[in-house]
């Protein structure tokens, strides 16, 4: 009883100390991201008319680059009935609308055009009664012509073309601090001691405001007047950190011969038929960061307001601005009203952005400091502090039958977690989560196709790093490794690629893992007759060139299917030209759908043939750009994107493409090569 | 120059020199503010983000960049916008390999080079017919 009272009023009180000590050996269940599914009634609330006649849209997403502003301001205006230039289309903060999901999934057209485009219908309507069936949208009716919509320069590219201040770190307040975190090179669950660093050396260094330990953050904060101070402080301190006495090497944790030697999985399900195998293929793809190019930075300010009571702002660019305001609610002790989150653009999020870190730590040392405080993460942070996608270890087993049709399949999948991240999650609950397997982990691992009998089976091995949702999930390494093993099916039973996989989606089942089998036929056809129109690279001496083809589903809905092209000299691999056939349904604003391609495009080469985060201490081993290559501009294929013309649904374009270039590109290397990589990055050594 | 200045276009993505994003001009040259210090730039001309456009006229790298919607997340476009600027004042008209080997040093994330490649010509058009639109 008496434990329970004191819980009570440390709750109360929400007094400086983080309330993380445990009952009954449970800690307090941290906050979920909450996913509501939008609803007219929220969507009323972003729309409005000005005094003026024009009208302003809060854009209920966040801004990354995918030009979200752009296609609600398209699906607002073309159901108003007014052109684009009349509606202004602004990033709310927490303040300016109900509480929504938070930007992940590439869904937003997908979610937001029927309840948006119904809410400016009502407008427009001047009311009309609630729970009817949507009328035929003027928006849905004018996407059908897609081609019809011409493109428009966006307002706000003007602002970014010219360097306007759109990012967390742009934010200047009167007053503010600067602060910076260091970092233990290892997870702290690991066991990580601090050994010590020179104060006395940091306080020397002009500009020196304090240095503290805070519970909540994993080392030592130094604070300055300005970030030049922090460099310095850094340096002098020169902190020591004692190694954990465990550091073992993620990708051995995930390995999944050893796996399959112990015979148990988290998820299992399907069987296959004993007997020898066709193809025996066995794929090991590396964690890897995010890289956004925007280290993430965040601005805390507590203040008082009208009624004496503490507020809190935070700016930030999070994909999730009201799962991050809940996060400082509970932080803080105080109630979600009086905390303002304004959200900025990031410079990129591709899934990093989906859990709360630095904004936590700028919270705490400007409560501790009194004063506005910006924690900007240095690039090393971004790889020692931020959580990655896990490793993963595949081996996919297929017998081809007389007929030439696949019998049996069995795809055994061996990885961490991603939608059940361990950044952010206490221990207890990441041992809860480890029972129930992983839908992020296991995206795109069932195969579209036809076979007589599929086996699908998952290991989840937690790992010393953090894992967590990276863009495309487990979509990109799981259909790599199905179009891999595809490839080689075909060429073991003598078959053309593209033939070999129309076969198999010629009577392939419609399902929750794919709605619509004769879109990605469709779509497979599409790019195999464009890349047949340019007649294939001539070889160079001392080059092997080849060309590879893959397939594949984005969440049971998008299908995107691919064509490479490479060249392979002994000390240099080049993708030369790279079709992509892509079918998202309707298209609200078809050239940002392009980028879209484009960007997924990129990630697909620097899957197959740049990255690699590798931790065989248990610690990032790669803690810079220098360190972590990354596809620049000369190493970009000529790119000849299909956008497929449909009238059907949006189904999304942010991660799609992934799951086809990266196969695409793999496949060609061995037509080019005749080998077989087993691991990524693909090097020249290992086509040799 | 973005804490004493508050000129924030200009931008932190890694501090030693490897992403571009920081890209400004000194005396009309391409270089990176992350790895220059102030010493160096001590008595010569300093252009950013923010000093490229002349008034609402906008540099034809501007322009092009508009026109043919280059930027994603926008995070690299600045130093993308000063490297390109860079490259047109001293090669009229560049071709794709002298395109590669000025912009390499800049990387992007979203992966928009195939944009920045197609603006950079487009602009080289622009500034040919004189710049103004």
């Amino acid at each position: 009883m008496s434990a329970l009272l004191s819980r009570r009023a440390l709750l109360a009180t929400g007094g400086g100390i983080t309330v993380s000590f445990g009952l009954g050996g449970c800690s307090l269940i941290p906050p979920i991201p909450k996913r509501p599914a939008p609803t007219l009634d929220d969507a009323v609330g972003w729309i409005h008319r000005t005094p003026e006649g024009r009208f302003m849209l809060w854009c209920p997403r966040v801004e990354m680059g995918q030009n979200v502003l752009g296609a609600l301001r398209r699906i607002a205006a073309l159901e108003l009935g007014v052109s684009e230039a009349a509606i202004d289309v602004r990033i709310p903060g927490t303040d300016d609308i109900g509480r929504v999901k938070g930007t992940v999934g590439s869904d937003s057209v997908r979610e937001l055009l029927v309840p948006l485009a119904t809410a400016c219908a009502r407008l427009r309507d001047e009311m009309k009664a609630q729970g009817v069936e949507p009328p035929s949208l003027r928006a849905i009716s004018a996407l059908r012509q897609a081609a019809s919509l011409p493109d428009v320069v966006q307002p706000q590219h003007y602002a970014l073309v010219t360097g306007a201040p759109v990012f967390a770190a742009d934010a200047r307040l009167p007053g503010m601090l600067h602060a910076t975190v260091l970092r233990p090179p290892w997870r702290p669950e690991l066991g990580v001691e601090l050994d010590g660093w020179n104060r006395e050396a940091v306080q020397a260094v002009p500009g020196f405001v304090a240095q503290l330990s805070l519970p909540g953050i994993d080392g030592p904060v130094l604070v300055g007047q300005h970030p030049q101070a922090l460099f310095a402080m850094r340096a002098a301190a020169a902190v020591r950190w004692k190694a954990p006495a465990h550091s073992p090497d993620p990708e051995r944790m995930v390995d999944i011969d050893a796996v399959l030697a112990k015979g148990r999985f988290t998820k299992d399900s399907g069987s296959v038929q004993e007997g020898a195998w066709t193809v025996d293929l066995r794929l090991d793809v590396p964690m890897t960061a995010h890289a956004a190019i925007e280290p993430r930075c965040a601005v805390a300010r507590f203040g008082t307001g009208a009624d004496g009571k503490q507020t809190l702002e935070l700016w930030c660019g999070t994909q999730d601005p009201f799962f991050m305001r809940d996060v400082m609610a509970r932080d803080h002790g105080l109630p979600v009203e009086r905390i303002t989150v304004h959200n900025q653009r990031l410079g990129g999020g591709f899934g990093a952005r989906t859990v709360a870190l630095v904004e936590r730590e700028a919270a705490y040392v400007a409560r501790a400091v009194k004063a506005p405080v910006k924690l900007q993460w240095t690039r090393e942070d971004e790889f020692t502090g931020g959580f990655h996608r896990p490793p993963s270890s595949h081996r996919v087993k297929v017998r081809v039958g007389a007929d030439g049709l696949i019998a049996d399949w069995w795809h055994a999948l061996s990885s961490s977690h991603v939608i059940f991240t361990s950044a952010g999650m206490p221990p207890w609950m990441q041992t809860f989560t480890d029972f129930v397997g992983d839908a992020g982990t296991s995206r795109g691992q069932h195969a579209p196709y036809a076979f007589t009998r599929q086996r699908r089976s998952m290991q989840l091995t937690r790992v010393p790093l953090a894992t967590g949702p990276w863009r495309g999930l487990g979509a990109g390494p799981n259909v790599l490794a199905i179009e891999a093993a595809m490839d080689a099916a075909a060429r073991a039973s003598r078959q053309d690629p593209v033939a070999f996989r129309l076969r198999h989606l010629a009577n392939a089942p419609a399902g929750e893992h794919l709605a619509d089998p004769g879109r990605l036929s469709a779509v497979l056809q599409r790019v195999a007759e464009r890349a047949k129109r340019e007649a294939p690279r001539v070889a160079a001496a001392g080059e092997r060139v080849g060309r590879g083809v893959a397939c594949g589903v984005y969440k049971g809905l998008s299908v995107v299917a691919a064509v490479a092209e490479v060249a392979i000299t002994d000390d240099r691999i080049r993708v030369t030209r790279l079709w992509c056939s892509h079918d998202c349904g309707a298209m609200v604003d078809a050239r940002s759908v392009r980028a879209q391609v484009e960007g997924n495009l990129v990630w697909s080469l620097s899957l197959v043939l740049f990255e690699r985060l590798s931790a065989p201490e248990a610690r990032a081993a790669q803690t810079g750009l220098a360190d972590y290559p990354l596809p620049r501009i000369p190493d970009m294929p000529v790119l000849d994107i299909d956008l497929v013309p449909s009238d059907k649904p949006p189904s999304g374009a942010g991660e799609a493409a992934i799951v086809a270039g990266a196969g695409a590109i793999y496949n060609a290397l061995v037509a080019a090569s005749g080998k077989q990589p087993t691991r990524l990055p693909v090097t020249p050594a290992d086509l040799a | 120059l973005r804490e004493e200045r508050g000129l924030t276009g200009t931008r932190y993505g890694c501090g030693p020199g490897v992403c571009g994003a920081c890209t400004v001009h000194l005396d009309g040259q391409a270089v990176r503010s992350c790895i220059t210090p102030c010493s160096a730039a001590d008595g010569r001309e300093l252009t950013t983000i923010e000093g490229l456009a002349r008034g609402d006229l906008l540099h034809p790298v501007q322009q092009a960049w508009l026109e043919l919607a280059v930027a994603q997340c926008v995070y690299c476009q600045s130093g993308q916008i000063m490297g390109a600027a860079a490259l047109l004042a001293s090669t009229r008209n560049p071709n794709d390999e002298q395109i590669d080997a000025a912009m390499a040093g800049h990387l992007c994330r979203c992966g928009t080079y195939e944009r920045v490649r197609a603006a950079i010509h487009r602009a080289a058009q622009i500034a040919g017919e004189g710049g103004v639109r």
